[in-house]
């Protein structure tokens, strides 16, 4: 898919997680523009995508 | 069944046109009467959400999810309509719209295949979000510019909304579902059939011709090539990311890597010569 707001590809965003593994609330806000001038609606399916690719760093693991 | 999950997501983004919109911080210096013709045209277009909206509840009557997902759409639109007019009111109410210039954005739209417009409404919101970022970007009066990011960012999430009816369609429809989108995506991604691929500026109704697109029955209908090419300067750059919009969805969409017009066009054709080929593989 295409996050609209961030103009990026999912597959941009996630290989760029795959690099840096951010935790979630960071890697929205450096890789995506979902929580700050976007729309929001692909915070889910990102998320999601995280998940699958065991991509996802919980908050408390910061 | 989509429509509960968005109306919950929706209501979650929604914004409040009193409180959210930053009306104290108006600055004439920073406005002038062609920005403002500009508004009041912008105002209209959006107006137009109304016979969309009952061309939509006519072609999917047979469709109460969508339908019902459709007051939603109906209801964000005519409030981006409400935010410039809003604007025209407190700011510049000489530029505010007659009841004559409303009465003639109003006008019905001739039946077509929902798929297709489904098809056609994805890639009209993901222009819009971009021709909304860019008029943003352009104006330099903080409420406005305000006022197109905050639209902007509705439009991507109708672009989204839109896009999970038609993952729907494909996984119950197949190949037949894909042939509809791609088609509607050939059109609306090449500029050289139409320089504003917009669903406002396509014929809608065959008795009206010519005047049977939304653009060519506002006051000014030269107005919107103007804005976009003279005035926000909607460029090559600002082409390609609408184009990568679609063509990234639509990628996910039929699984296919589509990087290019041209790449769309030829899956397109494959899929008309396989949906020739066998009835049963229009459905695959």
């Amino acid at each position: 898919m295409y996050c609209l707001c961030s103009d990026k590809s999912f597959d941009e965003i996630i290989a760029q997680q795959s690099e840096a593994r951010l935790p979630l609330n960071k890697f929205f806000d450096t890789f995506t523009d979902c929580t700050t001038t976007g729309c929001g609606s692909c915070i889910e399916p990102l998320t999601a995508e995280l998940s699958i690719n065991d991509l996802l760093i919980p908050e408390s693991h910061e | 069944m989509i429509y509960p999950k968005l109306f919950l997501d929706m209501e979650a983004a929604r914004w409040n046109l009193a409180n959210d919109i930053p009306w104290q911080n108006f600055n004439a210096d920073k406005l002038s009467d062609r920005q403002l013709h500009g508004i009041k045209m912008n105002a209209l277009l959006e107006w137009a959400a109304a016979p969309a909206v009952a061309m939509f509840l006519r072609d999917n009557s047979t469709d109460p999810d969508f339908s019902a997902f459709v007051s939603i759409w109906f209801y964000e639109e005519q409030k981006h309509s409400l935010a410039l007019l809003e604007y025209l009111r407190r700011f510049a109410p000489d530029f505010f719209p007659t009841m004559d210039e409303f009465k003639e954005v109003s006008f019905e739209f001739d039946p077509a295949s929902p798929l297709e417009t489904l098809g056609m409404h994805f890639c009209g919101e993901t222009r819009l979000n971009q021709w909304y970022r860019c008029a943003s970007d352009y104006h330099d009066e903080p409420v406005i510019k305000s006022i197109y990011a905050t639209l902007a960012a509705d439009e991507a999430r109708h672009a989204r909304a839109y896009f999970q009816y038609m993952k729907q369609a494909v996984a119950e429809q197949g190949n037949a579902a894909k042939l509809h989108f791609a088609k509607i995506a050939v059109l609306m991604t090449n500029p050289r059939v139409n320089p504003a691929l917009h669903p406002t500026n396509l014929h809608v109704n065959q008795e009206l011709y010519p005047r049977d697109t939304i653009t060519s029955r506002l006051p000014d209908p030269a107005w919107l090539r103007h804005w976009l090419d003279q005035e926000i300067k909607f460029d090559l750059e600002w082409e390609k990311k609408v184009e990568k919009g679609i063509l990234g969805n639509l990628s996910a969409l039929f699984s296919e890597k589509l990087s290019s017009p041209a790449e769309l066009r030829h899956y397109r054709k494959r899929l008309e010569d396989m949906n020739a080929g066998s009835p049963e593989a229009a459905m695959a």
